[in-house]
């Protein structure tokens, strides 16, 4: 019983190749790229994020409508220090129903009104996105 | 600029570990400054948290000063000189040929784990809105102004987690001028090395060196720990803060030095710090060495008394300003652990931990986990203290995890999410489990 436990120790020991092959050869997928290029490769939502944020100025104040739980919550990192919220009555948004119950578009006099510069919508896969002004419609 | 980070967090840890240990030569050199990581997180984090709280920013001046003054205290406070970091090594006889062999193998393991987080941008979804979102809250505002503990639509983020690891990232990037989060993710493969290097000094006191070698070799190799070392979560942090004061307890166990209980308890105050999984590694160290040697009332009450004071700050800042962090537990209470269902989860756990070895599984733990039962099972030092302790406090771990998932309201089933949660579980559990592995095989080379 010894000697097969020893051997299977050994054998678990000898396939340290496994793990090493897989760092390596993701390594060697990454290696030589720019960080864009390697965030598009493990995170093409957040690279593609990343590039929309860059179009807004630092102090940007953003209404995202119709949001989707997964892109709002990585839009908030890659968004930030740009403020970004989906609720007018700080309402909890955490689960896939409570994203399914949202409907809180605002009117442009609440955005004017509460400092808001831009509005934005990801809606069907598309991204939209809109200046706060007088005479803006939403829908 | 991110060496300046990665220096004064060490040089944090090295204040602590001047004031509290009081024989240096019970640990090699590099083991020396391998517990001043875990230890500097904890001693740079918690002043950086309580100065935002105070409204300051982050800066690189804000952090020299910590340092400074705490090592200003530990001067008083300790009774060491220099020489304290100079002690030498024990001679040891050279490496032999396997020994190399095994050395490659961990030292190759580890820079391709080293480059491959290092290429990697953030890549998660816990690690991108959690931890990285809360990192660039502390980066750019303060805790006393930032609005993020009253937004209730960031309620994905968890408001009610600790605060130590972001503030690692953000006091990295805060060293770099600028929010950086390719080059911050060093931290973690740097918690995978400091791991490695207490791991193997941890086994070398209870085992022969092959045994110990071979065994951080297998760790380092672990197909599963991949994704966690680089996907910016604070699991391995959690895991290495969970090693390195299990570690500690256990020469506290073996020997009942002072030092060793007041180590133990700082990280696992580090532990309370870096996740919620952390409250359950303090009850099950906690128990476990209650159990077994609540003769030593003294030293005990220090283990259980030191982490929470250094977890209090927290614990307030939470009920101030964390508004609605109770919305975390809201369906947690004892009340509603459904034990009926108990049973059903025993056969579930039962039922998969034999499905659980697909060839998905298979190739992200290979054979550990049979090879691990299986070679406990056959030992005889597991009827031993100290050794025993490691499978209760793994028993009372384990069980915890299963009792909280008796309270969630959803049916238990085994879907991608559970499946996570549990490698999660999985890797900071395996922390002390890696030197009953090594106590167990070497055992067994004994009696071969």
């Amino acid at each position: 019983m010894m000697r097969i436990i020893l051997l299977l120790v050994l054998l678990q020991l000898s396939l340290f190749w496994v793990g090493l092959a897989e760092t390596t050869t993701r390594a060697r997928l990454l290696w030589g790229k720019s960080v864009e290029e390697r965030r598009a490769v493990v995170n093409n939502i957040g690279a593609a994020l990343t590039r929309i944020a860059s179009h807004f100025p630092m102090d940007a104040k953003i209404y995202l409508i119709h949001p989707q739980g997964f892109l709002y919550m990585n839009a908030v990192y890659y968004f930030y220090p740009r403020f970004l919220t989906v609720t007018m009555t700080n309402r909890r948004y955490n689960t896939v129903q409570e994203f399914a119950e949202w409907n809180e578009i605002p009117s442009v006099d609440w955005l004017l009104a509460n400092g808001f510069t831009h509005v934005l919508s990801f809606q069907n896969g598309q991204v939209r996105g809109w200046r706060v002004e007088p005479g803006l419609e939403l829908k | 600029m991110i060496l300046l980070a990665l220096l004064t967090i060490l040089f944090a840890g090295a204040a602590v570990f001047y004031v509290i240990v009081d024989a240096p030569e019970k640990y090699a050199r590099l083991e020396r400054i391998a517990y001043c990581w875990p230890l500097g997180m904890i001693a740079l984090g918690i002043p950086m948290f309580l100065l935002s709280w105070a409204g300051c920013h982050l800066s690189v001046a804000m952090g020299l000063s910590i340092v400074v003054v705490e090592w200003v205290l530990a001067k008083m406070i300790g009774a060491h000189s220099w020489q304290f970091w100079v002690v030498k090594d024990e001679d040891r006889p050279p490496f032999t040929e396997f020994e190399w062999f095994l050395f490659i193998v961990v030292v190759g393991c580890l820079a391709a784990r080293f480059a491959c987080s290092m290429l990697a941008p953030l890549n998660d979804n816990d690690g991108v809105a959690v931890w990285a979102l809360k990192a660039k809250i502390l980066y750019y505002d303060t805790l006393r102004h930032t609005s993020y503990f009253q937004q209730k639509d960031l309620a994905f983020s968890n408001h009610s987690y600790p605060l130590l690891w972001p503030m690692m990232y953000a006091w990295a990037c805060t060293c770099m001028g600028n929010w950086d989060d390719q080059t911050m993710m060093v931290l973690n493969p740097l918690n995978l090395v400091v791991f490695a290097v207490l791991l193997y000094y941890a086994c070398c006191r209870h085992v022969r060196r092959t045994v110990a070698m071979a065994t951080v070799a297998m760790m380092v190799s672990l197909p599963a720990l991949l994704h966690y070392t680089e996907c910016g979560q604070a699991d391995v942090p959690l895991m290495l803060m969970a090693g390195a004061s299990f570690f500690c307890l256990f020469d506290w166990m073996h020997e009942g030095r002072t030092d060793s209980i007041l180590l133990t308890a700082v990280l696992m105050g580090g532990c309370l710090w870096l996740k919620l999984q952390g409250d359950v590694v303090f009850v099950a160290y906690l128990l476990t060495a209650g159990i077994f040697y609540w003769k030593r009332l003294r030293q005990l009450a220090w283990l259980g008394g030191i982490p929470i004071l250094l977890f209090l700050p927290w614990l307030i800042f939470l009920r101030l300003y964390v508004h609605n962090w109770h919305a975390e537990y809201e369906n947690i209470s004892f009340a509603a652990i459904r034990w009926r269902e108990l049973p059903n989860a025993l056969v579930f756990i039962a039922e998969n931990s034999v499905r659980w070895y697909n060839s998905v599984h298979l190739a992200k733990w290979n054979l550990l986990w049979p090879v691990l039962v299986l070679a406990a099972v056959t030992s005889k030092c597991v009827r031993q203290n100290p050794w025993r302790c490691i499978v209760v406090a793994w028993a009372l771990q384990s069980g915890a995890i299963v009792v909280l998932y008796l309270i969630v309201t959803e049916p238990i089933r085994l879907g991608a999410g559970t499946e996570f949660q549990m490698e999660r579980e999985a890797l900071i559990i395996l922390a002390p489990l890696w030197l009953l592995f090594a106590k167990c095989v070497d055992e067994h080379r004994n009696r071969t």
